[in-house]
């Protein structure tokens, strides 16, 4: 026997990319903020006894010499039990050497020994050697360890694309029956990375997992049907996780999503707790219908749309009244129950949601058990919320020059007898800061919820309640209390072939709300009369009986109610019928009812009236829609070749069922008495609604992945709707998605040093936009309130169109997806091309033709286009420091590209080829004439007339030129400290847009902000502001379009977490104390209240929170 | 479970793509309007819940016509632009909510017509009763459309692609409609006063008749200038026995008088008529809903003995000075019995009609004469026979002034009638700037449109002037 040795040349060839010390600075520069990133080395490996490299078809020899060249030991054999190797397919990562000696002689009949003296022999395979080394066929036998080789139990072992799954035991080890040889393995720990591995016919895996450090590519994407990692995925999906959610002390989800997620553009609009937001993924594709995303719960989808009725929910107004369109619906989601909230914008992740999917798709997932120990957490925190920025408004001096100035300009000497303001009936010293008196309150807020979560390998459940209460800055006793209970198990069977969860989340909200925005009377002038009467009784001021003000503390008698009970429940259930093969069905059913109930008793108003019985008043409302949905779906996966093969075919049956009625009772005797119905004199029914929906849809998902290398998805969808006459029911949709991880290629090993990871990706496809009102096509009549003649009346509901069909979005997107330095710098750039066509729309009619809207398909096209940037880095990472910056930034663009004959369209003054649909018309406003003191408008064809025919021209828009968020994260031991701040560039409506002719300053006993003391005085003077007047004087026009961008600190969460030592001594497994801030300040030039409301209504509360989370 | 599994997916898989899964019913709070022109009853709700609207119209239509003539003086203080004759079509013509209210009427009136042409299962008597009624509800409107705006779109069908197209046509051509409308109607009718059954006779004056078709073709007439028609519309009315010039001035005004030709029936029955609740002053008009009371020019057109002024007109003293209002409908919201209804048509304007129509045929005194139907007027109001000039202008300008008294606050009759005589142009270029306006422009007599309106069709052209 001849032993040949093969003597290691010194280690020196290749430095591998994280074994190299280096330290680098990074200098960039982002929309002017300098941020410099020190990026430090962690973790260096010597020569040690661990082996890295990647081989492919590689021979047994060169296989040696490379664990050689890397370990320092020699190899001894025999040449001639080479004979028979296969070349081998190995990737190791940092394994240990003898987990990489086995993996590479691993179904070889060739065994080794590791010997003294950095040898390591090897022997020809003895059959009994081999029984005992090598599992069955089709069995995969491992471990899982951490970076040192510790075993970790409890990790999760699953087959990719299958159910098919383990937790490792004690010792860190795992079995799994029957797996497919080419299948791939998700390795995943809490705290630690997850690690995707291709078996390639491989028996036995050693994983090795990283803590703490999560690859940005590992992360597991819910695409809604189907889930991939950020590294395979083709289309394009952001996610929010449940730990950015819980940091903001908001009131809804959508809210705690501002700024994060690229693409997603979500603004306020008030402040007032159950205030819904307006949200747009990437733009408005539909010019007049809904743009709203789809939203799922669980599978199950959740409708945004308000369930407030034609009685109004007071203060936040009632549907159709834009911008405050009534009481969000997700103001009954529970923050605290979210998993995490995943977005789908592109075609590939939205087309398999075929007509729903136009806008793009919310996903919203609950929290689900996590087994292992019954742990318990109880989290609580309190604070409270401030009106913020309020606009400076005229004092009494002020205010009092304006009026007499506007008379005085009119050469008005005796002043109406009506205008007790500044005629001498009210007293013209006072001064009231109303600001202060009707929204300078602190509301409070108060949120607790506590958890328990437990079970073993098979079955892990949740149950967690919570209640919160959010007041107001208002007076009066106003509150919007939430209670929810939660509910969820997960069951997987022993042999993991079925597999089901169950989860049922109830929420019920009290919201009670003044009739009024408060906010909306800061305009009283200055003088008003005092409040509260020396007996406390509220000050009608009464002069010659008639009473001379209206009291605004008069509304505080007056509430809107609604209690919102909402139950979501759903059901996943799956089989393994065959290897590969599963059979599934997603069931789900939810149910909101929400009743309201506003009362106005008498002492709202004067004392005159209030022995009136018309003037107390009580309407009550019921609304409640009920959906159910059922998702059967059979998906395949199986290892093809080099590659991995998914495919997934299911239907979708849904219908929802909405019921509102709304009555309203006036005329009690006394108020006492107004909540007794029965003691109303009058009663009618103000509205009734009955509508039915249903869904109907057939689709299917095909994907294959080349060597982890090349990717490629098709999605398609067939979906029938009931919103539409029969014959325009049926569409399909589809899109296709392919990605290119350029990374894996030797080009780039070679060249593009420091980057470990790189794709490319394209997707291109179609949507549909079927969000219109139900039976549109439908010519019907509806009852009315009015009897005539004992007949009750019947008018006609709407002019009837059956020749309407789907809006379709075509969705073209590309991106690119890079992780350097071991994903130290992420840095993700998309681009997308958004285009709408067959608009659907409510299309604008004269009034001649007895209905101003009639909804019909417009030939016409809208397109969105934008860029979206986002950027991820570790600045610094040592054992106890860390800083992790976030940036996106999205850049949307809109144009109407083509409108077949606009001119003669009813839209010829509306908007603009070319242009954006936010463009408005308005007059060109040239400034204010120094003799006359008027503004003047442009007369745009020097026809010697100004009027809107002719001179009424597209201005500005009104959007974001850009907008996103920057977050920095700082941890240091148990302190967490986490900054974001949002930015948004725009075009909005200022101050002088709200002062317009019905609210002209100097006409009315209205006041107006101190802007306006730059008004026009006298010939010559040369201003912006026209001069003050008690006649209608020309409107601002364009002026009042003006730059609205903003820097919000949106949030700021500090937390601490108490050591562990400490944590023994009070017996919990984590304890935590934190404070929180929303809406901290706001940097911008905006003239107006809010630049995010664009409005003189309540803005967005500065909240800040302290709280404390304990765990058991 | 296998077997389970497989039997939801084969079942799923082949119940998709199909129809019934995406088909709903009609929702149970709609009728489909096939349904709707289906029985009498249902079709009676369709017609007569257009009266339910129309009631409470003409409150407005008579405050902004009084104020953009000499009848009212507008104390609202906000809304002065109709009030000094200065309207304009960027702020005003969006806020004066006639024309598309006008046309919502004659759309559902067009749309009864419509369901009950071809098949309908609504009984020929009823089909014929309701058919008439949308005619003549169509004529009345039309008429108001082309005197508060001049040419108008004559939109005759609920096709919507046709009528967002439409343009102006002619006021003759508008006339022209009117007059077929109401003869179509005259034939249609039933002679008698008829219940919700659209058959028997009842006494409540709410459901037109031949009678109100004939009653309004008077005023068409009249105002084309066709005045042998407009007397021999006229005539029939007044022969008719059913209607009676009452002699006691408070019982004209009261539900189903014998004056009544056409009322509409107030909802609910607690409610009366806008003018009672809206135009009576309990304190200085400033405050009121509708902030208005009569004109100085208004007051002093009465001659002394004239109980008009004396039973129809009431006064309220606030802030030392004394301010009149109509009082032609007295019932305000603290009644609560029925005892008021809104008068549409009744019979003292056909003799003014016959009057005027006679004069210009110069029969201008003697019996049934202009002047005998101007004493009929004058005699019930307390005043002496007629005793001027009896050439055909003084009498003409006599039955003017008795229009002024005797129509004041009804039905836009002042403001129209200054427009229809020619005397718009002289009077208005005296009373705009008495009431406070900077002057009259002939153009100022037809009210602007909406902009939204010029918009949405591209052959509809703003009122000229504006």
């Amino acid at each position: 026997m001849q032993l040949k040795a093969f003597c290691s040349l010194p280690f020196h060839a290749r430095t591998q990319k994280g074994d190299c010390l280096t330290k680098t600075l990074l200098v960039m520069r982002l929309t002017g903020i300098l941020l410099v990133a020190g990026f430090l080395q962690v973790g260096a490996h010597g020569r040690a006894q661990t082996v890295t490299f990647t081989a492919k078809d590689m021979p047994l020899p060169r296989v040696f010499a490379a664990i050689e060249q890397q370990t320092g030991y020699v190899f001894f054999y025999d040449k001639a039990w080479l004979e028979g190797t296969r070349p081998v397919t190995v990737e190791l990562k940092a394994e240990p050497l003898r987990a990489a000696l086995e993996q590479v002689l691993d179904g070889q009949p060739i065994g080794f020994e590791i010997r003294e003296g950095n040898t390591i022999v090897l022997t020809k395979r003895a059959p009994s050697m081999i029984v005992q080394a090598l599992p069955p066929p089709g069995d995969i036998h491992g471990r899982v360890t951490d970076s040192l080789g510790n075993p970790l139990a409890g990790a999760s072992v699953t087959v990719k694309g299958t159910h098919k799954g383990a937790q490792t035991g004690t010792d860190g080890s795992f079995e799994l029956k029957g797996v497919d040889d080419q299948a791939v393995l998700v390795v995943s720990f809490t705290g630690y990375g997850t690690e995707t591995i291709a078996l390639h016919g491989r028996k036995t895996l050693f994983v090795q997992l990283r803590q703490g450090v999560t690859s940005m590519q590992d992360v597991v994407i819910n695409k809604g049907y189907y889930t991939t990692t950020q590294r395979l995925n083709t289309g394009n999906v952001s996610i929010v996780k449940s730990e950015d959610i819980q940091k903001q002390p908001v009131g809804d989800p959508l809210m705690a999503l501002e700024g994060r997620v690229p693409g997603l553009y979500i603004a306020q609009v008030s402040g007032i707790p159950g205030a819904s937001e307006l949200v747009r993924l990437r733009g408005q594709n539909s010019i007049a219908n809904g743009n709203n995303p789809l939203y799922i719960i669980d599978g199950v989808p959740f409708s945004p749309t308000t369930l407030t009725t034609g009685i109004g929910m007071g203060a936040l107004g009632s549907p159709g009244n834009s911008p405050l369109l009534g009481l969000n619906p997700f103001n009954s989601l529970n923050n605290a129950d979210i998993e995490s909230i995943e977005v789908l914008k592109d075609a590939d992740a939205t087309a398999i949601y075929g007509s729903r999917g136009a806008n793009g798709v919310i996903l919203i997932t609950t929290k689900k058990g996590k087994g292992g120990k019954t742990s318990f957490d109880a989290n609580v925190y309190t604070g409270g919320g401030r009106a913020t920025r309020l606009l400076p408004m005229m004092n009494t001096q002020q205010y009092l020059e304006m009026r007499r100035e506007a008379f005085r300009n009119d050469g008005i000497t005796q002043i109406p007898s009506n205008n007790y303001d500044v005629n001498g009936v009210w007293d013209t010293t006072r001064y009231t800061d109303w600001q202060k008196a009707l929204i300078g309150g602190t509301a409070k807020f108060t949120n607790a919820q506590v958890s328990i979560t437990g079970g073993n390998t098979n079955t892990q459940f949740v149950l967690a309640g919570g209640y919160s209460s959010q007041g107001t800055v208002y007076p009066g006793e106003y509150v919007d209390g939430k209670s929810s209970v939660r509910a969820s198990a997960t069951h997987m069977s022993p042999n993991h072939k079925f597999h089901a969860s169950f989860s049922v989340t109830y929420t019920n909200d009290d919201l009670n709300i003044p009739q009024t925005d408060f906010a909306t009377l800061i305009t009283l002038a200055p003088d008003a009369p005092a409040i509260y009467n020396k007996d406390g009784s509220l000050n009608w001021q009464i002069v010659n009986n008639t009473v001379t003000w209206s009291n605004p503390f008069s509304g505080v008698v007056k509430h809107a109610k609604a209690v919102t009970d909402d139950l979501i429940g759903s059901a996943n259930l799956g089989y393994e019928i065959l290897p590969g093969l599963q059979l599934k069905t997603s069931l789900g059913y939810t149910h909101q009812q929400m009743n309201q109930d506003n009362t106005s008793p008498s002492t709202a108003v004067a004392p005159s009236f209030q022995n009136t019985p018309t003037y107390r008043s009580h309407s009550i409302a019921t609304s409640d829609v009920r959906t159910w949905i059922l998702e059967p779906q059979a998906s395949y996966h199986r290892g093809i070749g080099e590659g991995q093969l998914d495919a997934l075919i299911g239907v979708t049956v849904q219908q929802s069922l909405l019921n509102q009625i709304s009555l309203a009772y006036s005329g009690f005797a006394s108020d006492a008495l107004i909540n007794d119905l029965q003691a109303a004199s009058t009663y009618s029914a103000p509205s009734i609604g009955n509508t039915q929906y249903r869904y109907n849809a057939v689709f299917s998902r095909l994907s294959y992945t080349y060597d982890d290398r090349y990717l490629l998805n098709l999605t398609a969808r067939r979906d029938g709707s009931s919103r539409f006459a029969s014959g325009k029911q049926f569409g399909n949709f589809w899109a296709i998605g392919a990605g290119w991880i350029f990374t894996k290629t030797k080009w780039a090993e070679d060249h593009l040093h420091g980057m470990n990871f790189g794709k490319l990706r394209v997707s291109y496809g179609t949507t549909g936009n079927d969000q219109l009102t139900d039976y549109q096509y439908l010519s019907s009549y509806n009852s009315t309130n009015g009897i005539y003649q004992t007949v009750p009346g019947l008018t006609p509901a709407r002019l009837p169109n059956s020749n309407f069909g789907w809006e379709v979005v075509q969705k073209l997107e590309g991106g690119l997806e890079t992780g350097w330095l071991q994903d130290r710098i992420v840095f993700t750039l998309s681009y997308y091309r958004n285009r709408t066509n067959n608009q659907l729309v409510g299309f604008p009619l004269p009034s001649i033709a007895g209905f101003t809207s009639v909804q019909a398909n417009l030939p016409a096209l809208v397109q969105n286009t934008g860029t979206e940037f986002e950027l991820n880095t570790v600045n610094i990472r040592t054992r106890h420091f860390s800083w992790t910056t976030s940036l996106n930034i999205s850049v949307p663009r809109n144009k109407l590209v083509s409108y077949p004959n606009l001119a003669a369209s009813p839209y010829a003054q509306t908007y603009v080829v070319g242009q954006p649909l936010f463009i408005k018309f308005n007059y060109h406003n040239l400034g204010v004439n120094p003799q006359t003191g008027l503004w003047i408008k442009e007369d745009v064809n020097h026809d010697g007339q100004v009027n809107t025919a002719n001179d009424y021209i597209p201005s500005k828009s009104v959007m974001q030129n850009y907008f996103g968020g920057f977050l920095n994260s700082f941890s240091y031991k148990g302190l967490q400290l986490d900054i974001f701040l949002q930015f948004v560039r725009q075009t909005g409506n200022n101050y002088l847009n709200y002062w317009t002719n019905t609210r002209q300053p100097g006409m009315f006993n209205i006041n107006v902000p101190v802007y306006y003391l730059a008004r026009w005085q006298q010939p010559g003077d040369q201003t912006i502001i026209q001069k003050f007047s008690t006649t209608y004087l020309p409107s601002p026009s364009d002026i009042s379009l003006t730059d609205a961008s903003f820097i919000r600190l949106k949030n700021l969460a500090l937390s601490y977490t108490f050591p562990k030592r400490w944590q023994r001594w009070v017996r919990t497994q984590q304890a935590r104390v934190y404070v929180q801030g929303q809406n901290l300040f706001i940097i911008s030039r905006y003239r107006g209240f809010d630049p995010e409301t664009q409005t003189v209504g309540l803005p967005p509360l500065r909240m800040l929170t302290a709280g404390i989370q304990l765990t058991w | 479970m296998k077997k389970i599994y497989m039997g939801v997916m084969i079942g799923a898989f082949l119940t998709t793509g199909c129809k019934k899964l995406v088909e709903v019913p009609p929702p149970v709070t709609q009728l489909v309007t096939s349904s709707v022109f289906n029985n009498n009853y249902t079709a009676t709700a369709a017609l007569t819940d257009i009266y339910s609207n129309m009631d409470g119209e003409s409150l407005g239509m008579e405050v902004y016509t009084g104020w953009s003539g000499d009848e009212l003086i507008d104390y609202s203080g906000g809304s002065g632009s109709i009030y000094h004759n200065a309207l304009t079509a960027e702020n005003d013509g969006s806020s004066l909510q006639f024309w598309s209210t006008f046309y919502q009427y004659i759309y559902r009136a067009n749309a009864v017509l419509e369901g009950l042409q071809g098949q309908h299962g609504v009984s020929p008597s009823v089909s014929n009763q309701l058919s008439g009624e949308a005619l003549l509800i169509r004529a009345f409107w039309y008429f108001y459309l082309v005197n508060m705006y001049g040419d108008v779109p004559l939109v005759l069908s609920t096709d919507y692609n046709v009528n967002r197209m439409a343009a102006r046509v002619t006021k003759d051509k508008v006339y022209e409609q009117m007059v077929t409308d109401l003869n179509r109607a005259d034939s249609l009718l039933s002679s008698n006063f008829v219940d919700a059954t659209d058959t028997a006779t009842t006494t409540e004056r709410v459901r037109p008749n031949q009678s109100t078709a004939q009653a309004l073709l008077a005023r068409v007439y009249l105002y084309k200038g066709d005045y042998p028609q407009a007397e021999a519309a006229a005539s029939a009315v007044i022969a008719d026995s059913r209607f009676v010039l009452l002699s006691d001035l408070t019982q004209v005004f009261l539900k189903n008088s014998q004056e009544t030709i056409w009322a509409l029936m107030p909802t609910p029955t607690t409610y009366h008529t806008g003018e009672g609740g809206f135009l009576t002053l309990t304190a200085a008009p400033a405050n009121a809903t509708y902030a208005t009371a009569f004109s100085t020019r208004m007051m002093s057109a009465f001659e002394p003995q004239d109980k008009r002024r004396a039973i129809w007109i009431d006064s309220i003293n606030a802030l030392g000075q004394t301010f009149y209002y109509p009082s032609k409908y007295k019932a305000d919201f603290t009644s609560t019995t029925q005892t008021e209804y809104p008068i549409m048509l009744r019979l003292s304007e056909q003799y003014l009609i016959r009057a005027e129509a006679r004069a210009w045929q110069n029969n201008l005194t003697g019996a049934n004469s202009d002047v005998s139907d101007l004493n009929a007027i004058r005699n019930r109001a307390g005043l002496s026979p007629y005793s001027g000039g009896t050439d055909r202008t003084s009498l003409l300008n006599a039955i003017s002034h008795e229009r002024q008294v005797e129509l004041f606050t009804e039905w836009c009759d002042r403001w129209f009638n200054l427009k229809r005589t020619g005397v718009v142009d002289s009077l208005m270029t005296i009373v705009t700037p008495e009431k406070g306006g900077q002057g009259w422009a002939p153009y100022q007599a037809l009210y602007p449109i909406k902009i939204t309106d010029l918009q949405t069709d591209p052959n509809l052209t703003q009122t000229p002037g504006y």
